[in-house]
C-alpha cells in the first residue's frame, strides 16, 4: 500500500514536470502574446512591458526561472488580470467552481444511478427504453443549446429562477443542474451497464435463492458491483467538473475558473494559463488515483500493486 | 511464417499431412461466426436497427447531397432574411442554377455551392439536367444573411458527419495500433508507453486545442499546408484524432492483454509468428467488437466538440457550415426578445437524431457483441 | 473490519459533499445595490495608470478624479479637482489651480505633489504603462519614459534598495523606490566587444564618449547581450561610475532623464504647471482622462503591487471608493464621505457586473438584475427597433469599423485594385442587413460627428460604384475578375465580423467576379497577423481616445504602430506632422482634410460603417445622456423611486 502511494507520487511528480513542459513549448510557440493587442504598443512600451514580465530574457532562462517559482508554489502574477497574483485568482475562484461542480455531480450521481439501476431492474421495459432516451437525449445537445433552451424556460416563460449570477442559493439550481445534465446521462447509461453485467452473476443469484427481497438484493448486493465502472468514469469526470465549464459559467455568468481556462488561453496570459494547466493536472491525477484506491476497497480482488 | 513456409526437410512430413487433411475438414463445418451472430442478435433490437436505418440513410443523403433539389447553401438573399419556414412555395426557380449561356454548368455556381471536387461536381450536373433550375423552396425557413437552412442542414451533414468519422478513425489507427503494441509487448517499454499516454492525458484537452489551432493558423504555416491540401478542417481532424486516440489505446492495451492469454496466440506464436504478424494480423482482427462499441461512442462525442469549439469561434470556418456552427448560429436565437426557433430546432434536431441514433447503435452492438450472450 | 472501513469511506466522501454543497450555498447575499450596469468583461486593473480599456475606465473615473472631467450630456471639458486653469498665449504653458476641498478617502488633500508623483509613477518606465504614449505631449515626458538620454543629459540614477534581516535600512516605506542621486551623465562606455544591437534597442545610436556629442542612448532590456555599458555622472560636481550589474562601477536599479526636468511641476500645494511639446488643443480634454488621474502615494508605497488595490488598502479620491471585489462577478462601489461633491452624489452603493456573454447581459437587463448594458446580442437589435423601445435608441459613437488593405502584397499595389475592391463593397447593404442599429455607412475615416467638437470636415472617398469599380479592376488587368489572385479575409471571431465579411465576400463575387476566402482567427493570432502584416484583408475598427481628427488620422503615418497597411507616403506624413504642431485651429482642421483626402483616394483602408452605440437604459433611471463615449458617471446619475415600483407593478400585473 505504502510503497502504491510512494511509486504514484514520484510519477505524478515526473508527470507534472512533463506537462509543465509540454505546455510551456506549446504556450510559447503560438504567435502573439500576452501584449499583442488591437492598439499596437509603442515598441519602448512594449519593451517595458515585456521587462516587467520578465519575457525579454532568452526562453531557456524565462523556463527555468517559471519552474523554480513553481516549484516554490509562486504562481507569479497574472499578466492579463494585473490586480492579482495567480495564487489569488486560485484561491478565489477555484471553491466557486469546485462547489458549483460537486452540486452538479451530487444531482448528475443522484438521478443517474437511480436512472440506471431502474433501467437495468426493468430492462426491456418501457422505463429501460424511456430513461435511455432521455439519458441518451442529455449527451445529443451541445450544452450551450441546453443552458440557453433551460435560461429560456425557467427564468423568462416559467420565471422560477434568476438570469444568472452567483451568491444566493437559488442562483446555483439552474447552473447545477445544466453542469450535471451530461454527467447524469453518462452516469445512467454506465450503471445500467454495470448493473446488468452484476445482476446476471450467480451470487446475485444465491441472493435471491436464499429468499431474500428484491429489494435487498439490488441496494444491498448488486449495487456495489454495478456503481464499479460509474466510480472510474468519476475520476476524470471530477477533475473536469471542478475545474468548471466554460460555457455554463459564461451562460450564467458564474464566476468560475473554468472560463478563465479559456481566456487565459486565448488571450495567452502564459502565467495564469499554465497554473491551472497544473491544477488541472494535479486533480486529474489525485482523482484517478483515489479511484484506484476505492476499486480496492469495493472489489476484493483487486490488490494495489506498483 | 505461415504453415507453408515450414522446413520441407522437417521429418514430420507424414504428420503434417494429416494436419492439413484436419484442416480440410474443419474448413467444411459450419461455425457460427461471431459476427453473424451479432448481426442476428442485433436485428432483434428495433432501437438499434431504426437507429441504423437512419444512420445509413443520412450517410446515403449526405454523400449525395449535390444530386438533391436544393437551393445553393451560400446564396446569400437579403430580402429574405430570417423567414419563417413555409411550405407555401413547394418548388422554387433559382436563378444561380439557370444555365450559362455556353449552355454547360451555371457560370455562378460556385458562389451558392463553393468549390466543389470532381465528384461532386459530377453530382451537380446530373442534378441540373434532372430537375433544372428548380429546387425546393425555403422550408425550415431561412438564416440571417437569408440562406435557405434547409439546405445548409444538408450540406452541413457532409462536414459533420466526415469530422465525425474522420477524426475517429484517426484516432481509431493511431490508438489500435499504440495500445496493441503496448499491451503486447509488456516490460518497460509498455510501461514507457502507458506513462506517455498519463502525461499526455494529463494535459487538458482545450488547452492544447486552442494553442494548436493558434500555433496552425499562422497564414505562412497555413498557406504552406494548403499547399498540401490541409485546410482548417483536416486540422481539425488531425487536432482531434490525436487526442481521442488515448482512451482507445487504454482501452485496446487491456483488451490485448487479456487477449494475450488466449491459446490461439500461443498457437501462432508456437508456429513462429513474428510479433508485429502476431499483433496485427491475430490479435487487431479480435478487437473488432471493443472498436466498433467506441466508434458508435467515439463520433458523438466528437461532433459535440466541434460544436463546443463553434461556440468559441475555432470550428469550422464560414463560408463552410457544419452543424455544430449552425447549432451556436441557433443559440444567438434563443433569447426572450425574439426566437426565430427555426434556426434553433431543425439543425439541433439533425444533430440530436444523429447523435441519439450513433448511441443507441452502439448499445445495441455492445450487448449483441457481448460473446457472453453468444447462441442466445 | 472490512465492513467498517467502507462505511468510513462513505461516511467521508458524504461529509466532504455536505461540506462542498454547504459551502456553495454559503455566500452570503449582498444587500442590494441602488444602481447595477454590466461593464462587459472582467476588469484588467483598476490602477489608473495600467488600465487601457473602456470598461476599465468605467470604474476608474469613479474611484479616481482627475483634474478635469467631462460633462456627461455634452462632453465638454469641465473642473474637477482643478477649480481653474490658464492657457499661455503660446498655447503650451497650462497653468491649473487646484479646489481646496479636494480629499482622499483618508481625509488627507489633494494637493499638486500628488499630480506630480501619479504622472511621474505613469511615465515611469518601470511601471510599464500601455497608454504612456497620451502624456508624452508634455515635454520630455517621452525621454523619460523611453530611457532616453544623451551624453550632457541631466538623469537620475535609483539604487538598489538595502535590506538587512528582511527590513530597509533607509526609514522609507516597504515598497518605496530605492534612494535617487540625480546629476550630469558625462560619459558612456560600453563594456567589452558586445554593443547592444540597434535591432533590438529602438532608434539607439551607441557612440563612444570620444566620440559622442550627440549620442542617443537607451537603456533597453540587454540583460541578454552582456555587460551593461559604464556611465560617468556628476553628482554634486564630484564623478561617479555606474554600471547597472554593480562590476564595475556603483549598481542601480533605474537610469532615467531626470524627472526634474520634465515640465510637471508643482509650483505650491494647490498650483500644478504643465509645458507641452507644441499646442495641443485636446490637451484639457486629456486631463480628463483616467490615466490622468492621481493616484495615492503613501498607499502605494506601503503596500504590494496587488496589494494596495484591494478594497481594504486602496485610498482615492473619486466620487465612490471600493468597497468589494469579487473576480469576473462584481465590483461594488459606495459613495464616498470625503468628496468634494459628495453632496451631488445621488447613488449609494453602485455594482458592476462582470458579464462576459451579450446574450447574458440582455437576459440580466430584462429581468431587471441589471439597469444599463452597453450593448445587446446583433440578432435582438431588428426586433428592438421595431417595437421602438423608450430604452433602446442606438445613438452614433465618434469609431469606424474599416478594412485593412495590406499594400505590400503585390496585387494590393495597385491603387485601381484598392479603389475597386472599396467601391464594390455596398455598405449601405451592411448597415441595413448585418449591423442593423441604425450605424451610418462611411465614406471617411474620420466619422462626420467630430464637426460637433472641431471645425473638422471629414474628406470622404467615392460611393459605392460597381460600373466604376468593375472599370477600375479592368484596367488594372483583371476584366471580370479573370487572373485575380485568390485573397483571405482576416478577422477575430465575432458574428458580426463573421457576417460582415460573408456578405463582403459575396459582394466582391457578384460585382467584381473575384474569389475572396475567409479566416476567423483567435484573438492573439489575429493581432500579430496585423501588426506582422501577415494577412491580405483584415476587419478593423477605431474608437476616438479624443474628440479629434488626430487621433483617427495620425495612426496612418509611415510605420505607424497602428498603420498596419504597410502604406506610406511622405505628404501625408508631413501634413499630420505640421497639423500637430499648428497652433491656428482652422488651418489645423485645413490641413488634416487634406492628409484625409490623400488617405481616401489611395485607399489602403476601407472605411465601412460608423459606430453606434446599443447600450440599454431602463426607463426609471435619470441621468444617462447619450454620448459619443458611452461616458456615463454616476455622479450624474439616479433612480427614479416612483417610475421604479410603477414598472413593477405594471410587470406583475401581466
Amino acid at each position: 500500500m505504502l510503497r502504491f502511494i510512494a511509486n504514484r507520487l514520484i510519477w505524478m511528480i515526473i508527470t507534472l514536470w512533463a506537462v509543465f513542459t509540454v505546455s510551456f513549448i506549446l504556450m510559447h510557440l503560438a504567435p502573439g502574446g500576452p501584449f499583442s493587442a488591437e492598439r499596437k504598443l509603442d515598441p519602448a512600451i512594449e519593451r517595458n512591458l515585456k521587462a516587467k514580465f520578465q519575457l525579454d530574457q532568452p526562453l531557456t532562462t524565462q523556463y527555468f526561472s517559471m519552474l523554480r517559482d513553481y516549484l516554490r508554489l509562486d504562481f507569479r502574477t497574472s499578466m492579463k488580470l494585473k490586480d492579482y497574483t495567480v495564487n489569488e485568482i486560485i484561491r478565489e475562484k477555484f471553491p466557486i467552481s469546485a462547489s458549483l461542480g460537486i452540486l452538479g455531480l451530487i444531482f448528475a450521481i443522484t438521478l443517474g444511478l437511480t436512472a440506471g439501476v431502474a433501467a437495468a431492474v426493468w430492462r426491456g421495459t418501457a422505463v429501460d427504453y424511456s430513461l435511455m432516451s432521455m439519458a441518451a437525449l442529455g449527451i445529443a445537445l451541445p450544452s450551450f443549446i441546453v443552458c440557453s433552451l433551460a435560461i429560456l424556460l425557467f427564468v423568462f416563460v416559467w420565471p422560477v429562477f434568476p438570469a444568472g449570477g452567483w451568491g444566493r442559493p437559488i442562483d446555483l439550481i439552474l447552473p447545477a443542474i445544466c453542469l450535471g445534465a451530461p454527467y447524469a446521462a453518462y452516469i445512467a447509461r454506465l450503471s445500467r451497464t454495470g448493473m446488468l453485467e452484476v445482476l446476471g452473476q450467480d451470487y446475485i443469484r444465491t441472493a435471491y435463492a436464499k429468499g431474500l427481497s428484491k429489494r435487498t438484493v439490488i441496494l444491498r448486493h448488486a449495487l456495489k458491483g454495478g456503481v464499479l465502472p460509474v466510480v472510474s468514469f468519476l475520476g476524470p469526470a471530477v477533475a473536469g467538473i471542478l475545474t468548471g465549464s466554460l460555457v455554463v459559467e459564461q451562460i450564467f455568468a458564474i464566476p468560475g475558473i473554468g472560463r478563465d481556462f479559456v481566456e487565459a488561453a486565448q488571450q495567452h496570459d502564459y502565467t495564469l494559463c499554465m497554473a491551472l494547466v497544473m491544477l488541472y493536472t494535479v486533480l486529474l491525477y489525485s482523482m484517478n488515483f483515489l479511484v484506484d484506491l476505492s476499486y480496492a476497497l469495493f472489489d476484493p480482488r483487486v490488490k494495489l500493486t506498483a | 511464417m505461415s504453415i507453408g513456409v515450414a522446413d520441407p526437410r522437417d521429418p514430420n512430413e507424414a504428420e503434417l499431412t494429416r494436419l492439413a487433411t484436419l484442416l480440410r475438414e474443419a474448413e467444411k463445418i459450419q461455425g457460427v461466426s461471431l459476427g453473424r451472430n451479432a448481426w442476428r442478435r442485433l436485428r432483434r433490437s428495433r432501437m438499434s436497427m431504426a437507429a441504423l436505418g437512419f444512420l445509413l440513410l443520412l450517410s446515403i443523403t449526405a454523400i449525395f447531397t449535390p444530386l438533391l433539389p436544393l437551393q445553393p447553401p451560400r446564396t446569400v438573399n437579403l430580402e429574405k432574411r430570417y423567414s419563417p419556414p413555409t411550405l407555401e412555395h413547394f418548388w422554387e426557380e433559382s436563378a444561380a442554377l439557370s444555365p450559362s449561356a455556353t449552355g454547360g454548368l451555371p457560370a455562378t455556381l460556385s458562389e451558392g455551392f463553393g468549390q466543389l471536387g470532381w465528384f461532386s461536381q459530377q453530382l451537380l450536373e446530373w442534378r441540373v439536367q434532372i430537375f433544372g433550375e428548380f429546387s425546393l423552396g425555403n422550408l425550415c425557413g431561412t438564416d440571417a444573411l437569408g440562406r435557405d437552412l434547409l439546405s445548409r442542414v444538408i450540406w452541413g451533414a457532409r462536414i459533420s458527419l466526415a469530422v465525425g468519422l474522420v477524426a475517429t478513425m484517426v484516432s481509431l489507427v493511431i490508438g489500435v495500433s499504440y495500445g496493441a503494441i503496448a499491451g503486447y509487448v509488456v516490460g518497460w517499454l509498455d510501461n514507457a508507453m502507458m506513462r506517455l499516454v498519463d502525461v499526455l492525458y494529463s494535459i487538458p484537452f482545450i488547452f492544447v486545442v486552442i494553442y494548436i489551432i493558434s500555433i496552425l493558423s499562422d497564414p505562412a504555416l497555413k498557406a504552406e499546408l494548403e499547399g498540401y491540401g490541409i485546410d482548417r478542417i483536416v486540422i481539425f481532424f488531425i487536432v482531434v484524432g490525436a487526442i481521442y486516440w488515448l482512451t482507445m489505446a487504454r482501452v485496446v492495451r487491456g483488451q490485448v492483454l487479456s487477449l494475450k492469454q488466449h491459446q490461439f496466440i500461443e498457437a501462432a506464436r508456437t508456429i513462429g509468428a513474428g510479433r508485429l504478424r502476431i499483433i496485427f494480423r491475430h490479435l487487431v482482427p479480435n478487437l473488432l467488437s471493443i472498436v466498433i462499441v467506441y466508434l458508435t461512442l467515439t463520433i458523438p462525442s466528437v461532433m459535440l466538440f466541434e460544436a463546443f469549439l463553434s461556440f468559441l469561434g475555432l470550428g469550422v470556418e464560414p463560408p463552410d457550415v457544419s452543424w455544430g456552427l449552425l447549432a451556436y448560429e441557433g443559440v444567438k436565437n434563443i433569447n426572450p426578445i425574439q426566437i426565430n426557433w427555426w434556426l434553433v430546432l431543425f439543425p439541433n434536431l439533425a444533430l440530436a437524431m444523429t447523435l441519439f441514433s450513433l448511441n443507441f447503435l452502439g448499445d445495441g452492438l455492445r450487448d449483441a457483441l457481448d460473446p457472453r450472450l453468444k447462441n442466445r | 473490519m472490512k465492513i467498517g472501513r467502507q462505511k468510513t469511506i462513505a461516511f467521508a466522501i458524504t461529509t466532504l459533499f455536505s461540506a462542498g454543497a454547504i459551502y456553495a450555498l454559503s455566500f452570503g447575499t449582498l444587500p442590494p445595490a441602488d444602481y447595477t450596469f454590466v461593464n462587459s468583461t472582467e476588469i484588467k486593473t483598476i490602477d489608473p495608470a495600467a488600465a487601457t480599456g473602456v470598461p476599465e475606465g468605467r470604474i476608474i473615473w469613479e474611484l479616481f478624479e482627475g483634474l478635469t472631467s467631462w460633462d456627461p450630456k455634452t462632453l465638454k471639458t469641465i473642473p474637477a479637482v482643478a477649480e481653474s486653469w490658464t492657457v499661455s498665449d503660446d498655447k503650451r504653458t497650462y497653468t491649473f489651480k487646484l479646489r481646496d476641498n479636494a480629499r482622499w478617502s483618508n481625509g488627507k488633500p489633494v494637493t499638486a505633489h500628488d499630480f506630480v508623483y501619479s504622472w511621474r509613477r505613469f511615465l515611469h518606465p518601470g511601471t510599464a504603462a500601455e497608454y504612456a504614449y497620451e502624456m508624452w505631449y508634455v515635454e520630455n515626458a517621452e525621454k523619460f519614459s523611453k530611457l532616453q538620454f544623451d551624453i550632457g543629459d541631466p538623469v537620475e540614477i535609483e539604487l538598489p534598495i538595502k535590506r538587512e534581516n528582511g527590513k530597509r535600512t533607509d526609514s522609507a516605506r516597504e515598497f518605496a523606490p530605492g534612494k535617487l542621486l540625480r546629476g550630469k551623465l558625462v560619459a558612456k562606455e560600453t563594456v567589452g566587444a558586445s554593443v547592444p544591437t540597434n535591432s533590438v534597442v529602438n532608434n539607439s545610436v551607441v557612440k563612444t564618449p570620444e566620440a559622442g556629442k550627440s549620442a542617443v542612448s537607451t537603456e533597453a532590456s540587454k540583460s541578454a547581450e552582456g555587460p551593461s555599458p559604464i556611465y560617468t555622472v556628476e553628482i554634486d560636481g564630484v564623478s561617479r561610475k555606474f554600471q547597472k550589474e554593480g562590476k564595475q562601477g556603483e549598481a542601480y536599479k533605474w537610469m532615467l532623464f531626470d524627472f526634474e526636468h520634465v515640465a510637471i511641476k508643482a509650483i505650491d500645494a494647490s498650483t500644478l504647471q504643465v509645458r507641452s511639446n507644441h499646442p495641443v488643443p485636446y490637451f484639457l480634454e486629456l486631463t480628463g482622462f483616467y490615466p490622468y488621474a492621481p493616484v495615492n502615494q503613501e498607499c502605494i508605497e506601503s503596500f504590494s503591487e496587488q496589494d494596495w488595490l484591494k478594497p481594504e488598502n486602496l485610498v482615492s479620491n473619486g466620487p465612490y471608493r471600493l468597497k468589494s471585489r469579487r473576480l469576473r462577478d462584481r465590483i461594488r462601489l459606495e459613495k464616498s464621505d470625503t468628496y468634494w461633491d459628495r453632496d451631488n452624489v445621488k447613488l449609494n452603493i453602485v455594482d458592476a457586473l462582470a458579464v462576459g456573454s451579450d446574450s447574458t447581459g440582455l437576459n440580466f437587463y430584462l429581468t431587471g438584475q441589471a439597469d444599463w448594458i452597453e450593448t445587446v446580442p446583433a440578432t435582438v437589435i431588428p426586433e428592438l427597433l421595431r417595437q421602438n423601445r423608450p430604452d433602446f435608441q442606438p445613438s452614433p459613437q465618434l469609431a469606424t469599423y474599416y478594412y485593412r488593405l495590406n499594400v505590400t502584397r503585390p496585387v494590393m499595389k495597385d491603387v485601381r485594385v484598392r479603389r475597386a475592391l472599396g467601391l464594390a463593397i455596398n455598405k449601405r447593404q451592411i448597415v441595413e442587413n448585418v449591423t442593423q442599429s441604425g450605424q451610418q455607412p462611411a465614406s471617411s475615416l474620420v466619422p462626420p460627428l467630430i464637426s460637433e467638437y472641431s471645425p473638422y470636415e471629414p474628406a470622404k472617398c467615392g460611393d459605392h460604384n460597381p460600373t466604376e469599380a468593375r472599370k477600375l479592376l479592368a484596367e488594372a488587368g483583371y476584366p471580370g475578375g479573370r487572373g485575380f489572385p485568390k485573397i483571405t479575409i482576416q478577422y477575430n471571431s465575432s458574428d458580426m465580423h463573421t457576417s460582415i465579411a460573408e456578405l463582403v465576400q459575396y459582394q466582391w463575387k457578384t460585382i467584381l467576379g473575384i474569389d475572396v476566402a475567409l479566416q476567423s482567427q483567435e484573438w492573439g493570432t489575429y493581432l500579430d497577423n496585423q501588426q506582422n502584416l501577415k494577412y491580405d484583408i483584415s476587419r478593423a475598427g477605431w474608437g476616438a481616445d479624443y474628440a479629434d481628427p488626430n487621433t483617427f488620422l495620425s495612426m496612418f503615418v509611415t510605420n505607424g504602430g497602428n498603420n498596419q497597411t504597410g502604406w506610406s507616403n511622405k505628404q501625408y506624413d508631413q501634413l499630420i506632422r505640421d497639423a500637430q504642431q499648428e497652433p491656428d485651429e482652422k488651418k489645423r482642421a485645413e490641413m488634416f482634410h487634406q492628409a484625409e483626402q490623400i488617405l481616401m483616394d489611395e485607399m489602403p483602408i476601407i472605411p465601412v460603417y460608423f459606430n453606434v452605440s446599443t447600450e440599454m437604459v431602463q426607463p426609471y433611471v435619470r441621468g444617462v445622456h447619450r454620448n459619443y463615449h458611452n461616458f456615463h458617471p454616476l455622479k450624474a446619475i439616479s433612480i427614479d423611486q416612483d417610475a421604479k415600483a410603477r414598472l413593477q407593478n405594471s410587470s406583475k400585473g401581466n
